[in-house]
């Protein structure tokens, strides 16, 4: 129980780092459109991920 | 594969299959900024409900995660009455499903702590804000302390909206 309130602080000092427009512009689409949203973002992380494997996979056959 | 909600959540609806959507998808609808690669939900263990769940699912090749593909394993309700959590790969993305989360709450459990989403033309239950950072405080992995930061943010800012 100690280490309680020390943890506390601690998510508090992070929230501090937290971009708050981001989560702003979220709260007002629907839930459909943050669903949306979201897999747009999912569908650039897996195209930077292959990108990047494809640049591994050069750079190893050199 | 990025994991779509709008292709998984309506064939669970429709097959009466009760369940509540939780973990970083349910994060996405409260707002969170974050990206999740796979959709959690609890779900009912009655023996109505499992005979529900797994045809919904079967038709989307639903196999263990991770695991190696020549290993035994049949979708079926037996497997799922026999189990509890499940971490599977389907063709519509990774399904991660859980008969009890992180401190042992089960379905009905978390049920009054959900609340009805409209979306992808059906209605399904979500789990409430408060209820998901506690459900991630328990889970206590780097990665749910990193979500609960924000979770907590957007807790703060959905009651200021509120007045």
């Amino acid at each position: 129980m100690k280490g309680a309130p020390a943890k506390l602080d601690t998510i508090r000092d992070h929230m501090r780092d937290i971009d708050r427009t981001l989560l702003r512009e979220n709260l007002k689409l629907t839930f459909e459109k943050r669903a949306k949203k979201h897999l747009r973002a999912l569908q650039m992380v897996e195209e930077l991920r292959r990108a990047g494997k494809k640049l591994r996979q050069k750079s190893d056959g050199r | 594969m990025a994991v779509d909600l709008e292709q998984i959540i309506p064939p669970l609806v429709r097959a009466r299959v009760d369940f509540i959507l939780i973990g970083g998808m349910a994060a996405i609808l409260h707002g969170s900024a974050r990206v999740t690669f796979d959709v959690d939900v609890v779900y009912s263990r009655t023996d109505q409900n499992i005979e529900r769940l797994a045809p919904a699912l079967a038709p989307h090749g639903p196999h263990l995660r991770g695991a190696p593909r020549d290993l035994p394993f049949s979708w079926d309700a037996k497997t799922i009455r026999n189990g509890l959590n499940f971490t599977l790969a389907t063709n519509l993305g990774d399904v991660d499903l859980f008969g009890e989360v992180a401190g042992g709450e089960t379905y009905s459990d978390l049920l009054p702590h959900s609340f009805e989403v409209e979306a992808f033309g059906v209605r399904f239950k979500c789990i409430d804000l408060p209820t998901l950072i506690r459900i991630k405080e328990a889970a206590d992995r780097p990665k749910d302390r990193e979500a609960v930061t924000e979770l907590r943010v957007l807790l703060e800012e959905s009651e200021e909206k509120q007045g």
